[in-house]
């Protein structure tokens, strides 16, 4: 454990193991580690962010990490709507689309410990009401949640 | 709560950007605090909200406009 402590990779262990049901995959859109550095094309925390999905990816089995090649795979990413690095997709039991840009530290490392086993489980405790509602929706709906690493 | 929504419903796309990490989107949308919530480029809100007036304005989102 480099970036997630034995004590929280411990609990988030724990929690997995009680709350995961079915398989989830994170796909990881990235760039190659290059001993040469572009200062206009450098992602900021992608070798970070990578860290930190492959020590969540150990946490559980049902978990499954996929690495991906941006700028090899472009057209894979523009077909998951990945314009941007680091992109993280979630997938698995969600009817929708997951998907986090940028590291997933702080208080966001909770959000993906939480979604992954939503994700998995393919429900969440929404209220039947909100659920109703939502499914009224006939196209889709992009929201965006801007947040910072604290 | 976006991504819960995602997790129930097929239409909806939840992306999570961090905000330090992508200044020219952060710019075009006005980040001047967080959590700020875009829906569908149009509505936009700042804060936390309790479900159901987080609901109501991604109806109110989803009404406005196309997703990207």
């Amino acid at each position: 454990m480099a970036l997630i402590s034995d004590k929280d990779g411990q609990f988030v262990k724990d929690y997995f193991a009680k709350e995961l049901k079915g398989p989830v995959q994170i796909d990881y859109y990235t760039q190659h580690d290059s001993k040469l550095m572009v200062p206009s094309t450098e992602c900021m925390y992608c070798k970070e962010t990578r860290e930190i999905l492959e020590e969540v990816a150990t946490l559980s089995d049902k978990i499954e990490l996929k690495v991906h090649d941006y700028v090899a795979e472009l057209q894979e990413a523009e077909r998951s709507g990945i314009d941007r690095i680091p992109a993280t997709v979630i997938s698995g039991n969600a009817k929708g689309k997951i998907r986090f840009f940028g590291i997933p530290s702080g208080y966001e490392f909770s959000s993906l410990v939480e979604v992954i086993a939503d994700v998995s489980k393919g429900q969440t405790d929404l209220s039947e009401a909100t659920k109703s509602q939502l499914a009224k929706l006939t196209h889709d709906v992009q929201i965006q949640v801007f947040v910072t690493p604290t | 709560m976006a991504q819960k929504m995602a997790v129930e419903c097929e239409h909806v796309i939840a992306d999570t950007v961090e905000a330090t990490e992508f200044p020219q989107l952060s710019q075009k949308y006005r980040v001047m605090s967080v959590p700020k919530i875009v829906v569908n480029e149009k509505t936009q809100f700042v804060g936390a909200l309790p479900e159901e007036r987080f609901l109501a304005e991604v109806m109110k989102g989803a009404a406005s406009g196309k997703a990207k």
